[in-house]
């Protein structure tokens, strides 16, 4: 079930009107039962490899913490069967293109795979959330779950089932087992940051994303309009992303569970390491703790610190899809990290002055220039066509093509106006929005202004043309 | 449960949600409801003397094709050719008989340009960007089309969704807002222009169909359909009806079919499916008294009478115009 139709609207309100009238022990019961089914909507299919996660990790991680001698293994199994699936699942096409252009290459027969192997959505995000708790538990950062329908809840819970955040078990259990009470300034909070996220998904990404995608179905876009396509995409993948995000921070909220926030400004970031504390944080986070720190991390010499980050980073890339682009996408981080490092770029808040203002514009500027040129990697998987849009002639363009590709860039910039001064709105002095927020009639009147202009704002400026989330297919 | 009721928390919570959903309610239902019905073209078809003999409706497809001058210089009985942008089966049928029969003009022919499948496609090109103008050829009562289009929505929630549109009528503010920040934006531009070329004509230009990638799905822009067999029943499509009116105002119906724009070879192949349903379309059509004039196998019309899409070039409009007139000069008698 996708957020931004009618089918998920009918849901969730019949889940929340049902969920809070329910006594506490049945709540899990019945999240559980409609997180399968919201789950399970369009392919009951998928619910196969959710269960064999579920009942596998569930088991696993009791074992770890009764036989602590065979922990080791049992978390290896762990991994077996949720890299296993992600095997299978995500990257065994992957892996037979590639041994067949490897053996013909070398002139060996190559070899027809003979099934079609359809992904399940979200596979990529319940496999780390999965992960993430046996190595939890072997680290005994959190105990085993006794209930069966509980922790089922922490891996399918369906606000962030499908595109994250990727919880981690010490933030989501504990919430699942302690009992919730209604707040209706929770629900009253959740619906704004709900309607926040439809606004991001059909007006903001699903406008961009038609410029975003008529650009790259050329055979040949010139230099201007190859890098006005690059910033639609930006657009395009920031509002959309952060909109499933917020949808499902919003939807949890209503339902008595704070998830973790998983973007920050990005675009405002002045490094990239910034950029990653900022950008899918959930995932980033979980790479650092589970990948990276075990790697070694930064404790340790320069030589095999370089290699821990673009390692970090290339299992970053690979989760996003089975395709080389990412990889490369993921090594190109690397490099701007380590970049940076040596040059010793640094990250300094906005101080009251030009001076401050001017080099850290500057700076946020170049990060974003970066940011694009890693969204045009990210964005086009086949490499004939990569390659020809890095070396696009930026002097061939007629002022006809500058024409169109200003156009195009300016009516892609008017609708990611909205996205750029909420997260300005968000870089206010602590003492201005505390300030603000203590006063309550001017806080509760602006937030039902704004809420009525969101949604005033979906009525009338949503694209005709909706498209799915992007990260559903990863 | 234990539930917390502060009640100013929830007094605060009924008044957001009741705020939200019925401010723009209010505004929908005072200041942009939904298009009336537009008398012009009931005017305009009145006021024409000589009244035409032949009149052909279509969408781009007929405006990209027929040159009126042309064929008014070619006729020798008067004729109108009226292009319906975006439109569709809902549309002609609307045109035919809130304009075309209402205006007292009885032409002895109607010619309906189409392609493929789209005279028993009811929904298509009724709803977003389409339904202002199918609003402006409705009257207040119309059941053939209530119907057919709500008969047709057989998605889940179809009521609600018919709800919410009723609730919030705000289409056709939807469109001006569009049109306005697409207006902006290029006014932004139009300094940048030394040749003065069109603005429509540039992007045209750019995303002309010949310079998409190769790798991308060639019908990329194209229009979803029901692919549907063929089925003439009145509650499936706007063409039986179409047919009756027809009957009932003694027009001679033409209906005929364009060839879209070659592909591989020179010639695109209508698959199995699609012969039938043009076999079974030309047998309702010729047992009702109509005619259907099929020329997607034409090879004289290659790939040099095409411009973007399935339209045909400003500078082959002429010729194809001509060939069009010889084709059919039996209705211009």
């Amino acid at each position: 079930m996708i957020f931004h139709s009618l089918d998920f609207i009918v849901f969730f309100v019949l889940v929340v009107a049902v969920y809070w009238a329910l006594p506490f022990r049945w709540q899990n019961v019945f999240l559980l039962a409609g997180s399968w089914f919201f789950y399970g909507y369009v392919s009951p299919w998928f619910l196969g490899p959710l269960a064999v996660a579920t009942v596998a990790d569930f088991f696993i991680a009791k074992g770890i913490s009764r036989h602590r001698s065979q922990a080791k293994l049992l978390v290896g199994v762990s991994l077996a069967v949720n890299l296993g699936m992600l095997g299978i699942f995500k990257y065994f096409g992957f892996f037979v293109d590639n041994m067949n252009a490897l053996l013909s290459s070398v002139g060996l027969t190559t070899f027809e795979l003979g099934l079609s192997i359809i992904m399940p959505v979200g596979i990529s995000f319940y496999a780390l959330q999965s992960i993430g708790y046996t190595v939890d538990v072997y680290r005994k950062h959190i105990a085993p779950c006794r209930s069966l329908i509980d922790y089922a809840l922490y891996v399918s819970f369906f606000p962030q089932l499908v595109a994250g955040p990727i919880e981690r078990s010490t933030h989501l259990i504990p919430m699942i087992t302690a009992s919730r009470t209604v707040d209706a300034g929770r629900i009253t909070s959740g619906l704004q940051l709900m309607l926040w996220g439809f606004f991001k998904k059909v007006v903001v990404a699903d406008t961009v994303a038609i410029t975003a995608n008529k650009i790259f179905a050329l055979d040949e876009p010139n230099f201007a309009l190859l890098w006005v396509g690059v910033f639609a995409f930006a657009i395009q993948i920031f509002a959309d992303f952060s909109a499933y995000t917020d949808i499902a921070r919003g939807a949890a909220r209503i339902l008595g569970f704070e998830l973790m926030e998983n973007f920050r400004g990005p675009y405002l970031s002045q490094s990239p390491h910034e950029f990653w504390g900022r950008w899918h944080i959930s995932l980033s986070s979980w790479i650092r703790d589970y990948v990276y720190i075990p790697l070694g991390g930064s404790r340790c010499g320069p030589g095999r610190n370089t290699l821990n980050l673009i390692g970090a980073f290339a299992v970053s890339g690979l989760w996003h899809g089975a395709q080389w682009n990412f990889v490369l996408w993921g090594l190109y981080w690397s490099l701007l990290t380590i970049g940076y490092r040596l040059v010793g770029v640094e990250t300094k808040p906005f101080a009251a002055n030009a001076r401050s203002i001017l080099s850290g514009s500057l700076k946020v500027f170049v990060m974003f220039l970066l940011t694009c040129f890693g969204w045009l990697l990210f964005r086009e998987t086949n490499s004939d066509y990569l390659w020809k849009y890095i070396v696009t002639n930026p002097i061939a363009v007629t002022n006809d093509q500058w024409r169109v590709a200003l156009f195009l860039g300016i009516h892609a910039g008017i609708f990611a106006l909205p996205l750029f001064a909420y997260d300005l709105a968000c870089r206010l002095p602590a003492r201005v929005i505390h300030g603000f927020q203590s006063h309550a009639v001017a806080r509760r009147t602006t937030e039902l202004a704004v809420a009525c202009l969101l949604f005033f704002g979906i009525l009338i400026l949503r694209s005709n043309a909706p498209s799915e989330f992007i990260y559903f297919q990863f | 449960m234990i539930a917390r009721f502060g009640k100013r928390e929830w007094g605060w919570l009924c008044v957001f949600v009741a705020a939200v959903l019925l401010l723009p309610a209010i505004l929908g239902r005072t200041g942009f409801s939904r298009a009336a019905f537009d008398p012009a073209p009931l005017a305009e078809l009145s006021a024409m003397d000589p009244a035409p003999q032949v009149v052909l409706i279509g969408d781009s497809m007929l405006g990209t094709r027929i040159d009126p001058e042309v064929l008014e210089r070619l006729s020798d009985v008067p004729n109108f050719v009226n292009i319906l942008e975006g439109s569709a089966s809902a549309r002609w049928y609307l045109y035919l008989k809130n304009y075309l029969a209402d205006s007292g003009v009885r032409p002895k022919h109607v010619v309906v340009f189409f392609r493929d499948r789209y005279l028993t496609d009811p929904v298509f090109r009724t709803s977003a960007q389409y339904q202002e103008l199918l609003h402006q050829s409705m009257k207040a009562d119309e059941p053939v089309v209530t119907r057919l289009l709500e008969g047709q929505d057989t998605t889940r929630f179809a009521k609600v969704a018919k709800f919410f549109e009723w609730l919030y009528p705000s289409q056709q503010l939807r469109e001006r807002v569009a049109d306005y920040v697409v207006l902006r934006a290029q006014k932004l531009t139009d300094n940048l222009t030394a040749d003065g070329t069109d603005f429509d004509v540039a992007l045209d230009r750019t995303f002309d169909i010949d310079l998409l990638r190769s790798d991308m799905p060639s019908e990329l822009a194209s229009e979803n359909l029901n692919q549907a067999a063929f089925d003439p029943s009145p509650e499936m499509s706007f063409l039986p009806h179409i047919v009756e009116l027809a009957k009932k105002n003694g027009w001679h119906l033409t209906f005929y079919r364009v060839k879209r724009r070659p592909q591989e070879g020179d010639h695109r192949k209508d698959d199995s499916e699609l012969v039938d349903y043009i076999a079974n379309l030309r047998a309702y059509l010729e047992a009702n008294g109509a005619d259907l004039v099929d020329v997607t196998n034409d090879d004289s019309l290659g790939m040099d009478y095409y411009s973007d899409g399935d339209h045909v070039s400003e500078t082959m409009r002429p010729r194809y115009t001509e060939q069009f007139f010889e084709r059919n000069r039996g209705l211009f008698q």
